[in-house]
């Protein structure tokens, strides 16, 4: 009874920070930096997710193109985006986002948007392939990990492997 | 049976890239968000390249396993579903900028369309489980690959001979290099650990003597299988296989030594290894 009670309790708890967290953004408050990190983990995410809509995607756009937000957040709004990517307006969005210069943490988000568009052109997969190259390696592989829900250990485990068995 | 023969294939063997197109199929499946063990291990099964280097990770020592693995869904719950999917996804950013030409993609065509064939034989005949006939056939010619890869020169003259003097691979690989792709697949696959029973298949599917010089049903009902596929796949003139020969002894050891019976499974092959390879390339199937 206890455990049900508390799942329930977390339940309620996950759907306020949630909302809270979008209504702020909406408000054009972003919340403190510590917060925005706990938004890009599960399964707050999750409820995040839950919680946005269409009507939110001008805002995340502005947000993600915006150096004026910490990564963490720009993180947090393309992740969000990513349930619109069937639009027109976000594809042409990110194709454009993927030309300006940006993080890995950035650009890693950018390129899960892309790769849902079966019909991208060679070229761009080529461009994909130079981005993430051999020299910064040690940048991009652990947030791939990352965002793969792998965790410090598996970090540590992947940057092995590639080391010991494909020579990066 | 291949006797070893004395060559010095001392150099490190290289990690073999994968089409960009079978690297963008990766990275599409993983990045959808939703994708299974059964979508990974799909996609993997069909690419001699990810294949290959999820076994070589997987029964390396590193992993201090006691029995070697020849099925992907063994190297995946070796390795780890999410390690296994962070490394196919930074390895296919890595193989998109590798380029390649017509023998690699022939290669590929080959090496998926005999992996069907030997999974068909297989499981239509109950001889072997089709999972692992689909491995064994994926990594027949790696041998090939390899020697690609490091001896293109030499490969493009191989190729000149096999198509202008209308002569089987290993009589130009031997007398270009004195080897063929047989030896070399066995180092190959050697180095990576496989399983002994796919060394010997990699090694001997050319030979001649399988039915008399091998005592093991086993080894022979899979090395037999392969090369029927190799056999049949070269008559459907998919890849670059040219001049392969079953005697009638061996046909019937695969059970396929009726002709028409060879050719219903022709028409299988056909449209599996089509349907496979659109899977992959997201073009609809044609006739080769």
């Amino acid at each position: 009874m206890d455990k049900f009670y508390q799942e329930g309790r977390q339940e309620i708890i996950y759907r306020y920070v949630a909302e809270k967290a979008l209504q702020d953004l909406r408000d054009g408050t972003p919340p403190e930096t510590a917060m925005q990190q706990l938004l890009n983990t599960y399964p707050l995410f999750g409820y995040c997710r839950q919680a946005v809509t269409a009507e939110d995607k001008k805002i995340l756009m502005e947000i993600a193109s915006s150096r004026q937000y910490e990564l963490p957040m720009r993180r947090f709004a393309l992740k969000l985006l990513q349930q619109f990517v069937g639009d027109q307006d976000v594809k042409e969005y990110l194709r454009a986002l993927w030309d300006k210069p940006c993080d890995y943490e950035v650009r890693l988000e950018v390129l899960w948007g892309l790769l849902n568009y079966v019909e991208a052109s060679e070229e761009l997969y080529a461009e994909i392939g130079m981005h993430f190259d051999a020299a910064n390696w040690d940048k991009w592989l652990p947030l791939i990990v990352e965002k793969l829900e792998g965790d410090a250990e598996e970090k540590v485990h992947v940057r092995e492997l590639m080391k010991r068995f494909f020579n990066l | 049976m291949k006797k070893d023969k004395l060559i010095n294939f001392s150099a490190t063997v290289p990690d073999i890239p994968s089409l960009p197109v079978v690297a963008t199929r990766i990275l599409q499946i993983i990045a959808s968000g939703n994708s299974s063990l059964e979508d990974l291990k799909k996609v993997i099964s069909m690419d001699q390249a990810f294949s290959s280097r999820l076994l070589k990770v997987a029964n390396s020592p590193y992993y201090r396993a006691s029995h070697t693995v020849s099925d992907i869904s063994y190297a995946i719950t070796r390795i780890g579903f999410t390690t296994v999917q962070a490394l196919v996804f930074a390895i296919s950013l890595r193989d998109l900028r590798r380029s390649s030409n017509k023998t690699d993609v022939a290669l590929w065509e080959h090496s998926l369309a005999v992996s069907v064939a030997s999974g068909l034989i297989a499981r239509d005949l109950g001889l072997i489980p089709s999972g692992e006939a689909f491995i064994f056939g994926l990594l027949h010619d790696i041998g090939k690959v390899v020697i690609n890869l490091s001896m293109r020169k030499e490969f493009a003259e191989v190729i000149r001979i096999v198509q202008q003097e209308k002569v089987p691979f290993v009589e130009a690989e031997n007398r270009i290099l004195g080897f063929d792709h047989g030896d070399m697949g066995k180092y190959v696959a050697q180095q990576w650990n496989l399983p002994d029973d796919m060394v010997f298949a990699i090694a001997n599917h050319h030979e001649p003597d399988i039915m008399t010089e091998v005592d093991s049903a086993d080894l022979k009902r899979k090395t037999l299988i392969i090369k029927a596929a190799d056999a049949l796949c070269a008559s459907l003139e998919i890849g670059l296989s040219h001049g392969m020969v079953l005697s009638a002894q061996e046909w019937q050891f695969v059970k396929l030594g009726s002709a028409k019976r060879r050719d219903a499974l022709l028409a299988i092959i056909q449209d599996e290894y089509q349907s496979y390879r659109s899977f992959i390339t997201g073009q609809p199937s044609r006739r080769t």
